[in-house]
Order: C-alpha cells, then sequence, then structure tokens
C-alpha cells in the first residue's frame, strides 16, 4: 500500500480486553493476533475472521506477549512471571520468573529462545522446550544497567532500551556481554525501540515525541545516516503539545514504517526518504500498540483507555 | 523590534517555527555542523507540523557542558562524537569496552548549555513528566529516575489491590510528578550542580514488586552563580549524610564556587545513573502550567508526603525554597493528576463528579485545564477498579 490514498478505515476487533492493551502481535505464520492486557488476559484472535478464538487467564497484568508457532505463545506478566501459552489446548505454564514484573518478551527463531526482559533489571533467556521450571529452561541472565523498557529483535541481534536511557546491543550467539552499549540520542525516556527488518539498524522512540533512526554499523559513513525526527506534536500558540510515542512497527516488506503515540494517530513514514506518508484518522485515545501482519496487508492499532482495537488493510 | 542581528538556532535546526515573523536572523551559516542529515536546513524553515519533510529533530548543535570553568565561550560546534571503536573496516562487531556513542561532550560553553536546556523546557516539555533528560543527546542523563507509564500502573493496580484508598494512590503520584517537576526546575536553574548533597533514596511508597528508585529529590546544593539562599550548605551537608547510601562517585560536597563543573564532568561520565544525580529542579515554565505558582517551587506537600528518612532533607529544601504553595493546589493538583489523563472529551461516568470537582478546584486555582491531556492510563481504571 503506498502513499497518497487516504487509508481506508479500519475495523475494529469484536471481544476487545476490558482493560487497557499493553500490546498486540501478529503471528508470522497466519493472520491470528495476540493481545495482551491489564485486565489478566492474553487473547487470541483471528484478524481476518475478526473472532476470538481463546482467552487465557494470568495472575497479573500482562505486560507482553509474543507468538512461538501457530500453537504456541509466551506472555510476559506484572506477577513476575513468564508462561508459554498453548493456545489449542488452552494450557498455560509457567516457564520461569523474575525478581520483579516482565516488561517485555521476544522470540527468537534463530536461536529458539524465549528472551524476557524486567524491571528487575535483567534480560534472561529461556529454552522453551524445557520441562517446566526455572532451572531446567533458564538459559542465561543478564544484568542490564537498568530496568528494561523494551526489546527488539532481528536475526542475531538483540537491542535492549532501558530505563535512564541506555541502549544495549547483543549478539544472541554471544550474550556474556553487549556487542554495543550506548545512550540514546533522544534526550528524554526511551518508550520503544524497534529493529529494522533488514536488520541494518533500530528506530527508537521516547516520550518526547522524537523517533531516532540508528544503526548498528559503527562506521562513519553508517553513523553519518542516523538521524532523528519529530512527531506527534501538536503546535499551540508558539509551543507543542509534545505526546510520547508509545509504539513503532515496521513493514515487513516494505521497509516503512508507522508509529502511534499518545496523540491518538498513528503515522507512517518512509525511513528512507524520510517523509511521512500518511497519517491514519484519529482515534479515540492514545495509541498503546501497533503490529503489521507477516504480509504487511494488516496493521492492528491498540488504542488503548477505551479498550477498543482497530486494524486495517 | 528585535534588532534581528543575532541568527535564529531554531532555523538552523531547521525547526524554526516563526518563519517571516521570526525576530532572529535566517541565515545559512556554515558552521562546522554535523549534519549527519545533511538537508537543506533552509528549505526546513518552517512549520515542522507539515507532513512532508518532517523537521528534523537535530537534537542540538550546541556546545558541550563544560568539565571545567573554562569560560571560553566559543560557539562553535566542536563535532565531538568519538569512536571509541576506531577500526575503520570493522563493523560492529564485539568491541567489548565499547562507547560507541561516547561523544564526550565537554560543555566547553556553559551559557549555550543552559540555553539549550531552557529552550528545551521551554518549548518542547513532554507530557510525560516522570522522564530521565539530558540536554545533550547520546551522554548521560542529567536528570535520572525515569517512571514509564506501565510501573507506575502498576503500582497504581498493586495499591488498589493492597487496599489503598484513590486518594493516597493520587497523591503518592502527584507528589512523585511534584518532586520531578521540582527537580526539573532546579535543574533548569542550576545545571551545573555535582551530584552533591545528591539523591535521597526516595521511597515512594511503591509497592514492592517494583524495584524502582527514584531520586527526584531537589537538591539545590551547589550553586555559586544561584540564587538560592545559603541555607543550602545546611542542606547540602544533610544530603551528603542522606547520600551514603549511593554510589555517589564524586559526589562532591561542592557547595563551594569552584566546584560543580568537575563535579558534574565526573557524573556526566560515570555510567552509573544514580551517581549522575544533579538535582536539578529546573522548570519554571512548565510548572506555572500546572501550579500556578511563582517559579521557585517548593510546593509544601512535599514535605507532607514523603515520611521517611529524607523528610530531614525536605524540610531542608523547603527552608531554602519557601513553601508558595498553599494546601489547596495541591489537592488541586491532585485533580489535575487525575485530570491529566483523560483524553480530551472523554468521560467516565464515574468519574463524573470527580471532573466537576476538578474543574472546581481548578478554577479556584486558576489553571487552564484544556491543556492537560491523556495520560497516565492506571489511574482512570484505577477509578473503574475501585468503583466495583
Amino acid at each position: 500500500m503506498t502513499s497518497a490514498q487516504p487509508p481506508a478505515p479500519g475495523r475494529e476487533l469484536s471481544n476487545p480486553p476490558t482493560d487497557g492493551i499493553s500490546n498486540l502481535r501478529f503471528s508470522n505464520h497466519s493472520d491470528h493476533l495476540l493481545v495482551s492486557s491489564w485486565d489478566k488476559t492474553v487473547r487470541l484472535y483471528d484478524a481476518s475472521a475478526d473472532s476470538l478464538r481463546g482467552e487465557f487467564m494470568h495472575g497479573g497484568p500482562v505486560l507482553d506477549c509474543c507468538f512461538h508457532d501457530d500453537s504456541s505463545g509466551f506472555s510476559a506478566s506484572a506477577d513476575n512471571t513468564v508462561r508459554r501459552i498453548v493456545f489449542s489446548h488452552g494450557k498455560e505454564d509457567i516457564l520461569g520468573r523474575h525478581d520483579a514484573p516482565v516488561r517485555c518478551i521476544e522470540y527468537s527463531y534463530a536461536a529458539g529462545q524465549v528472551i524476557t526482559g524486567s524491571w528487575d533489571k535483567t534480560l534472561k533467556c529461556w529454552d522453551p522446550r524445557g520441562a517446566s521450571g526455572q532451572e531446567r529452561t533458564l538459559v542465561g541472565t543478564y544484568p542490564q544497567p537498568e530496568r528494561v523498557y523494551s526489546l527488539s529483535l532481528v536475526g542475531n541481534r538483540l537491542v535492549v532500551a532501558t530505563a535512564g536511557r541506555q541502549v544495549n546491543v547483543y549478539d544472541l550467539r554471544n550474550m556474556s556481554q553487549p556487542e554495543q552499549r550506548r545512550e540514546s540520542s533522544l534526550k528524554y525516556q526511551t518508550r520503544c525501540v524497534r529493529c529494522y527488518p533488514n536488520g541494518t539498524g533500530y528506530a527508537l522512540s521516547s516520550v518526547e515525541g522524537r523517533v531516532a533512526m540508528e544503526f548498528f554499523d559503527l562506521s562513519e559513513a553508517s553513523q553519518a545516516k542516523k538521524y532523528a525526527f519529530k512527531c506527534h506534536r501538536k503546535s499551540e500558540a508558539g509551543r507543542d503539545i509534545v505526546y510520547p510515542v508509545n509504539a513503532i512497527a515496521f513493514h515487513p516488506v516494505y521497509g516503512t514504517f508507522a508509529t502511534g503515540g499518545c496523540d491518538g494517530f498513528v503515522n507512517v513514514w518512509d525511513g528512507n526518504n524520510k517523509k511521512r506518508l500518511y497519517q491514519y484518522s484519529k482515534y479515540p485515545t492514545s495509541i498503546a500498540a501497533l503490529s503489521f501482519s507477516r504480509d504487511g496487508r494488516l496493521l492492528a492499532v491498540a488504542s488503548s483507555y477505551t479498550f477498543e482495537e482497530g486494524e486495517k488493510p | 523590534m528585535h534588532n534581528k542581528k543575532e541568527a535564529c538556532r531554531n532555523f538552523q535546526r531547521g525547526s524554526c517555527q516563526y518563519g517571516e515573523r521570526c525576530k532572529f536572523l535566517h541565515v545559512i551559516q556554515q558552521q562546522p555542523k554535523s549534519n549527519a542529515f545533511g538537508f537543506g536546513t533552509q528549505a526546513i524553515s518552517h512549520q515542522q507540523q507539515k507532513p512532508n519533510p518532517f523537521g528534523f529533530g537535530v537534537q542540538n548543535n550546541a556546545q558541550s557542558k563544560g568539565a571545567n570553568d573554562f569560560g571560553n565561550k566559543q560557539s562553535q560546534f566542536k563535532n565531538t562524537w568519538t569512536r571509541s571503536s576506531a577500526s575503520s573496516g570493522a563493523p560492529s562487531l564485539r568491541q567489548p569496552d565499547n562507547q560507541p556513542q561516547a561523544t564526550n561532550h565537554r560543555c566547553n560553553d556553559p551559557e549555550s548549555c543552559k540555553r539549550i536546556i531552557a529552550e528545551d523546557f521551554e518549548h518542547e516539555r513532554p507530557l510525560w513528566k516522570l522522564t530521565c533528560y539530558s540536554h545533550w543527546k547520546n551522554s548521560p542523563c542529567d536528570i535520572v529516575g525515569d517512571v514509564s507509564y506501565e510501573e507506575l500502573r502498576a503500582a497504581a493496580y498493586d495499591d488498589a489491590k493492597r487496599g489503598l484508598s484513590l486518594q493516597s494512590i493520587i497523591e503518592r503520584e502527584r507528589n512523585l510528578l511534584n518532586s520531578k517537576l521540582v527537580e526539573f526546575e532546579n535543574f533548569l536553574r542550576n545545571p551545573y550542580r555535582g551530584p552533591a548533597g545528591s539523591a535521597a533514596a526516595q521511597q515512594i511508597p511503591f509497592p514492592g514488586a517494583t524495584t524502582i528508585v527514584l531520586s527526584p529529590t531537589t537538591q539545590n546544593t551547589v550553586a555559586p552563580q544561584s540564587n538560592v539562599p545559603p541555607s543550602v550548605s545546611s542542606f547540602s551537608q544533610l544530603g551528603a549524610s542522606l547520600n551514603t547510601g549511593f554510589s555517589p562517585g564524586p559526589s562532591v560536597q561542592s557547595n563551594n564556587a569552584s566546584g560543580q563543573p568537575t563535579s558534574f564532568s565526573n557524573s556526566a561520565q560515570s555510567s552509573n545513573v544514580f551517581s549522575a544525580n544533579n538535582v536539578p529542579s529546573a522548570n519554571a515554565s512548565v510548572s506555572t502550567q500546572n501550579f500556578s505558582s511563582s517559579s521557585i517551587q517548593s510546593p509544601a506537600f512535599l514535605n507532607v508526603s514523603l515520611s521517611n528518612s529524607e523528610a530531614v532533607g525536605r524540610e531542608a529544601t523547603n527552608v531554602q525554597l519557601g513553601n508558595n504553595l498553599p494546601t489547596t493546589v495541591a489537592s488541586g493538583d491532585s485533580n489535575i493528576w487525575l485530570k491529566e489523563k483523560w483524553t480530551p472529551g472523554e468521560t467516565f461516568p464515574l468519574s463524573r463528579f470527580l471532573k466537576k470537582l476538578l474543574q472546581m478546584l481548578m478554577f479556584s486555582c486558576g489553571i487552564h485545564v484544556r491543556r492537560i491531556t491523556c495520560y497516565l492510563n492506571g489511574l482512570i481504571i484505577l477509578l473503574k477498579i475501585l468503583s466495583f
């Protein structure tokens, strides 16, 4: 889908969660959508059919979720647990625990591991093939300088954004120490980090309506390409109202990306040409999460507060 | 009318909103800027509100913060981009002690850094106040101790589960917010304070689950160039005693005229978030929006809220800063806090009365409600929860 045409309005999914949505993800294998929410549930939807296929209760608000494959997924919860959910049987079991709420979770296909980041300032890697029980599934624990706010994976690289504006880049094959340790190039708290689908860098967003595009390659040539731009701001009498950018999602095919902010707008940008492609109409409240489907046809937008969820082709 | 002799900084950054009306000169100065963006800054003179091209958030081309009292005010941009990974060809492979983005920003020109800070605070204050801040990209935080919305929400939910009343939760959050704002304000006024008398371990009654240690105290110690009254010294000593718990690094007592830049620079380099505890409490501009109070704030309720060892520190702070805010503002603020989370136009049925209360209080405090926009989902949900 390219620019210039006003995007068609989205379709709202039925049976949304009853409380705020913390994150949502499309599966890599189908159009299933996994939604985690503050109402302690993780819900599985079939996006194209607009049906709720499963709902899984947890002990506390669920802060993040991800797919393993079409039959199972993982969730990270504020009751400090990391759980694996098997959709077909409706079962879930605890993969492990942190000492503090687990904020983000990712599954790495390359390494076959589940990686979780938590507010206890650690990153843990789990092997989901092991039986439940922390001793057998935990592959490693990696301390971080601060609480982990966001994670993203591409290929063999993992980018971790923590409080205090620090960013660590790890190579999954050698997690003993970060490959790179950076400070964010934005001035305020980091909100979300996402890697480019082509694996050359990552996008970082902050609470002050800015997104920074960075590159892994530390050579001068690559670093010269990095930039940051302002978005999700409203101008009022000389001052801006600056909204946090809550979510970034990359289109798997085109490499363009969408950002969602607390102003309720979703903007789609072309990173290479540094232009905004279009903007969707305003959502009722702030955008909590964004996700593209595997073929890029659908964009799921979670608008929290009033707990709606919309999708668009 | 302004003489237009100075070049417009915003314009050079590509983000001047005034365009023709701007008081400063719109010239394209070929400063040795690191225009990594390479975009004609002239093209982007106005409106960063335009969809294309977006205003490049060129973070700041200004100088570095002074490590030492340089006093030479060169306004040349120094591209202090150092690549410790010197290897030209080798891409980002295993480089153990790697600080690729260590710009080693040295504040050679404190004035312009101060200007940056003032500008940032004036034009670009984010909606989410509980954030960390650095005046220079890629450098460690100047103001530390940020809290994300999820943490706040989780804390609020936990508190609610434990039976804390909504009011006390709100109160706690409000205090958090206020102390953070005060910190910003102090920072604005005195950006070169070292971590002296630094952060008291804030014991915000957060639930045990979160291991957040916030340090938004207002430490106005050191400060030759500030206008803080001499009672500061007593505070810094207090602060020092409170500081022992931390890895303060060079938490110098620099109560004296010379010290602060050095301590500051040390803090700037230490990676430990807490040793970079500059307690800034900057922000006259924004606080007026929220508190409608004078520039030197020390909200009286700060004293009330944090009932722990650092209450001592707090009192000292209050001593020096003076209590301007009447307690009514305090409660008004809590409602502001509440209100802050509401999207414009959105109302929850059960909170309608609260909204009315809010509006009343707002008017009484002369605060504009209009500007405050949605935020902090936790509290609204909380309202819902607690109403059941």
